[in-house]
């Protein structure tokens, strides 16, 4: 008898608590984990190529990266592409060595559920130091 | 403790957890639309350029036969059955683009704009307009997004969606050659068990008998 009621407070409690668990997938379906430079970071070592990463299901469908300057000016030399892993890379590369300054960049991926995962990403270049007081 | 009070905290537990759960930082896209050639796509009708990701939809009040219910509108892609009245919407899928004021105009051929939205933030990311199109041909919508983070003139970064009005052919051969497979496979189908049936009957009777 205990143990029928017991199990019944199991099922109970597993029906309660699964559709959250399966909710909670909607996370896993893709956000941005991170990037170089990271996000608003203040770089004197930006190599040339801005990359993102996502986590969960990414498509290769549309994926887009446009880097900015301050005045609205486009940077980037049209070229983003996506890797699709694990950890799917978005990236993009700036036409020439970028003057110091703030940029800002407008990225996108998609899911192969088709959710879109957008939004806007800031980074800063400065002046490097040890390269300028360089002969 | 006193068990009503555990299945209500395992409800309220499992309702937040439902709840936060579903604030995925993407947006969830609509359902599937009619596309080129009448093909159905997963993605809606997602119409994208770098800057800017939208679902496009038109809706027309389907003609009516004399006696018949009214059919509620089907949402349609670029290539639009009817000229006349139509509704367009579109569903804003960058959440950045949600914050901005957004306008929508549509074009003529010729450039002329015969509907426009004034500058508005859409919040809940749906926004539209109605348009009469005049004649069948070749339209536009466009979408103007004035974002203050990007400062790019709304010109360059515009999401240009070209539209086909009332010149879509209704049947398309692919549609056609996929019917007439159909009619063949359903047509040797009924041939094979004409044949098989008879014999495979008589003989469940012949079993029968010796039995």
């Amino acid at each position: 008898m205990k143990q029928s009621s017991a199990c019944k407070r199991l099922s109970l409690t597993a029906l309660l608590v699964l559709p959250s668990l399966l909710a909670g997938n909607a996370w896993a379906e893709g956000r941005l984990i991170g990037g170089a430079p990271r996000d608003n970071e203040i770089t004197a070592k930006f190599d040339g190529t801005l990359k993102l990463w996502f986590t969960g299901n990414i498509g290769e469908r549309s994926p887009s990266l446009v880097i900015l300057d301050k005045s609205g000016q486009r940077v980037d030399r049209q070229d983003a592409s996506i890797t699709i892993g694990e950890r799917s890379e978005l990236k993009a590369s700036t036409a020439s060595p970028l003057p110091p300054g703030s940029y800002v960049a407008h990225y996108r991926v998609i899911t192969e559920d088709g959710l879109v995962i957008s939004g806007i990403y800031r980074f800063s270049v400065k002046v490097n130091e040890t390269q300028g007081g360089a002969p | 403790m006193n068990r009503p009070f555990l299945s209500i905290a395992a409800i309220a537990l499992s309702t937040c957890l439902l709840c936060t759960s579903h604030e995925a930082p993407a947006s969830v896209p609509l359902a599937p639309r009619q596309g080129p050639g009448g093909k159905m796509d997963m993605y809606g009708c997602m119409q994208s350029n770098d800057y800017y990701v939208a679902n496009f939809a038109a809706f027309q009040m389907p003609p009516v036969a004399p006696g018949e219910a009214r059919q509620p509108p089907t949402a349609q892609c670029l290539e639009i059955a009817r000229t006349g009245n139509t509704q367009i919407t579109l569903d804003l899928l960058d959440r950045d683009v949600r914050n901005q004021p957004v306008v929508i105009r549509v074009l003529d051929q010729k450039g002329k704009v015969l509907s426009e939205t004034a500058p508005t933030v859409v919040k809940q990311g749906v926004t539209g307009l109605s348009v009469d199109f005049p004649t069948p041909g070749h339209y536009e919508t466009v979408l103007y997004v004035q974002h203050s983070e990007l400062n790019i003139p709304q010109e360059v970064s515009a999401l240009h969606i070209p539209l086909l009005v009332a010149t879509a052919p209704a049947v398309t051969p692919v549609a056609a050659s996929q019917f007439g497979k159909f009619v063949l496979l359903t047509a040797l189908a009924v041939l094979a068990m004409g044949f098989a049936l008879p014999r495979l009957l008589r003989q469940s009777h012949n079993n029968g008998k010796t039995a």
